[in-house]
């Protein structure tokens, strides 16, 4: 715990010095005005990118299922999101350089001369960031209650890490989260390889996991299995990797390379680090079962702790969990953030008052924030107060993550479209953010209805997930609606082609 | 360009415009041509990233299974891919891809 606070001391120094360093403005709050170089902006996206997930969940899921979830964030976060950056981020960057856009919505809307646009793809990206912020507090209540063995009780932990998030986000801005992430990053990865290096030389060398394995899980060694279907593989890869580059925290994060340069050093780095990381994190969780170290996933235990405790020294696991913990938060942070920009830029600035000045601007985005998370907070001790089912932590991250991810994948296509081919119109964008969003959440939420042959409203069919079906009738209403209607007047249809700018190398 | 010295200073003019126009139509031949090429090489980097060939294997290779290996070595090799496209087709479907 004192190790926890420590960190937290550290964590908030830095945001202090941020605060010192920055300008009073909205661009600079949100984006650290378009600054960042390739180290900072390499592991603040990182950082922003895995959350709890790498440390908890991925190694559980190893644990259970085996290794190929290596695989399948290997090509989810380490290629396609690369491909990505690329494709969306690139062209995003040029065009908010040149236009100082600070939201995606803020993007859209201009080239479509549509508030409706711009605060539709506000108010979808807050829908299903709301309930991920939740969950982030719900991990970090639980988390705090099982490291202090439930004398700091849930509501408590959760409470006084929202409080935390919220000084430093208010203080820290996009800046003091990048730095922090920064420093998180290189710590987290130092970290997970000395565990691994420290298991390793304890049980006497990997053959000794592998007779485990062979003994125990012979399936752990053959690439596939019923859980790992080539299907399920890819969804996850697809829809999880298109979902992300429109999470909110992630995609303003495209913004905020200082050149050219820089994002290329970047995307070059990027496979590299996501194998430096996932493969040894991902690999104490299989190994644990070569090794007979047993976690109950169901009851809500995480199986990295528990393999730490039986080979390293106390100390050492302490600063790991505390590292992941720290990690959950930065996520939060930046999702807080982002949050409030999306908000106070889309929906305060464009309906409710226009004349608003960057500064005015700038302190409206940091009580956003405290607006936000403090909503969170309520709406996540209502809910555990509730009863929530006692599954574990990594299971429900899993499962809601997931569910979220599909959601703001369902972003994707129209706005992939609308950067690449200049025939969408205004109702062509609406049509196709909105029709895959219904879709999605009544696949997701309605209960299964049988008829006759067909089963509606259930989340698999012939092995793939709904989300990727959503993903192709976005392409086709985004496309069909704009051919079928005219563009409007107010419409910029060049913005995004021939008036781009290119960069000054 | 001083390829035809014999010819009239007119005639000379008409040959350098139809070996400019000639070298363009190369260039933009195999800039499209290269265009293709990345997008089909970009499409093979995400197919084989899960090495379909190796499904069911369990062969272990210095103590990881093989098709680990193959996950590995396919993301540095896709680091070295991205060093190649940001060096000679950054740009490309975006700005046009010009060289700087």
């Amino acid at each position: 715990m004192s190790i926890i606070v420590v960190y937290l001391l550290v964590v908030l120094a830095i945001g202090l010095v941020a605060y010192r360093v920055s300008q009073r403005t909205a661009e600079d709050y949100f984006l650290a005005s378009r600054t960042f170089g390739t180290v900072v902006l390499l592991f603040t996206m990182f950082a922003t990118l895995l959350s709890a997930f790498t440390f908890f969940g991925g190694p559980d899921t190893a644990y259970v299922q085996g290794p190929e979830w290596i695989l399948v964030m290997g090509l989810m976060d380490g290629l396609i999101f690369a491909v990505l950056w690329y494709v969306i981020g690139y062209k995003q960057w040029l065009l908010g350089r040149q236009h100082d856009y600070v939201t995606l919505g803020e993007m859209l809307g201009d080239r479509f001369g549509s508030t409706g646009v711009r605060a539709l793809v506000a108010v979808v990206s807050l829908f299903w960031l709301f309930p991920y912020v939740m969950l982030q507090q719900i991990g970090a209540g639980a988390a705090i209650s099982a490291l202090t063995d439930g004398s700091v009780p849930f509501a408590v932990g959760a409470s006084l890490i929202t409080v935390f998030m919220i000084v430093y986000v208010v203080l820290a801005g996009m800046r003091g989260i990048a730095w922090t992430d920064t420093l998180q990053g290189v710590f987290m990865l130092v970290m997970i390889w000395a565990a691994l290096l420290w298991v390793l030389t304890s049980v006497g060398g990997v053959s000794t996991i592998n007779e485990g394995l062979t003994a125990d899980a012979p399936q752990y060694l053959s690439l596939g299995s019923e859980f790992y279907t080539p299907q399920r593989m890819l969804t996850f890869a697809i829809s999880i990797a298109i979902g992300v580059t429109m999470f909110p925290q992630i995609n303003q994060r495209f913004f905020t390379a200082a050149s050219d340069r820089i994002l290329k050093r970047s995307l070059i780095l990027w496979p590299v680090l996501v194998i430096l990381l996932f493969v040894p994190a991902f690999l104490l969780g299989t190994w644990a079962v070569g090794l007979g170290v047993e976690a109950d996933i169901q009851a809500g235990e995480s199986i990295l702790p528990i393999v730490l405790d039986e080979f390293t020294p106390v100390w050492f696991a302490a600063l790991v969990i505390a590292g992941a913990i720290a990690a959950m938060m930065s996520s939060s942070d930046s999702m807080l953030l982002s949050g409030s920009s999306y908000f106070t830029r889309d929906i305060y600035r464009p309906l409710i008052d226009s004349s608003i000045s960057p500064r005015d601007e700038d302190l409206l985005g940091r009580i956003g924030v405290v607006v936000f998370a403090v909503g969170a907070l309520l709406a996540t001790l209502w809910f555990e107060a509730g009863g929530l089912a006692a599954g574990s932590i990594g299971a429900i991250l899993v499962e809601i993550g997931d569910l979220a991810f599909g959601g703001f994948a369902q972003l994707a296509p129209a706005v992939v479209i609308a950067l690449y081919w200049r025939g969408v119109t205004k109702a062509g964008i609406f049509a196709g953010i909105l029709i895959p969003q219904v879709i999605y959440l009544a696949f997701s939420f309605i209960p299964e209805v049988t008829l006759g042959s067909i089963t509606l409203f259930t989340d698999v069919y012939l092995g793939w997930g709904i989300s990727i079906y959503c993903l192709v009738i976005g392409v086709f209403v985004t496309i069909y609606i704009s051919i079928q209607t005219m563009p409007s007047p107010e419409e910029n249809r060049s913005l995004f082609f021939e008036d781009l700018a290119t960069p000054d190398t | 360009m001083n390829v035809c010295r014999s010819t009239s200073p007119h005639q000379q003019d008409e040959w350098q415009a139809f070996f400019e126009r000639g070298i363009r139509e190369v260039l933009t031949m195999v800039s499209s041509l290269e265009r293709w090429l990345w997008f089909v090489v970009t499409i093979a980097m995400l197919t084989f990233a899960i090495p379909w060939f190796y499904w069911g294997d369990d062969t272990v290779v210095v103590g990881l299974p093989i098709w680990l290996w193959w996950h590995i070595g396919w993301l540095l090799l896709a680091a070295l891919f991205m060093w190649v496209f940001t060096r000679r087709a950054w740009g490309i479907g975006i700005t046009g891809g010009e060289r700087a």
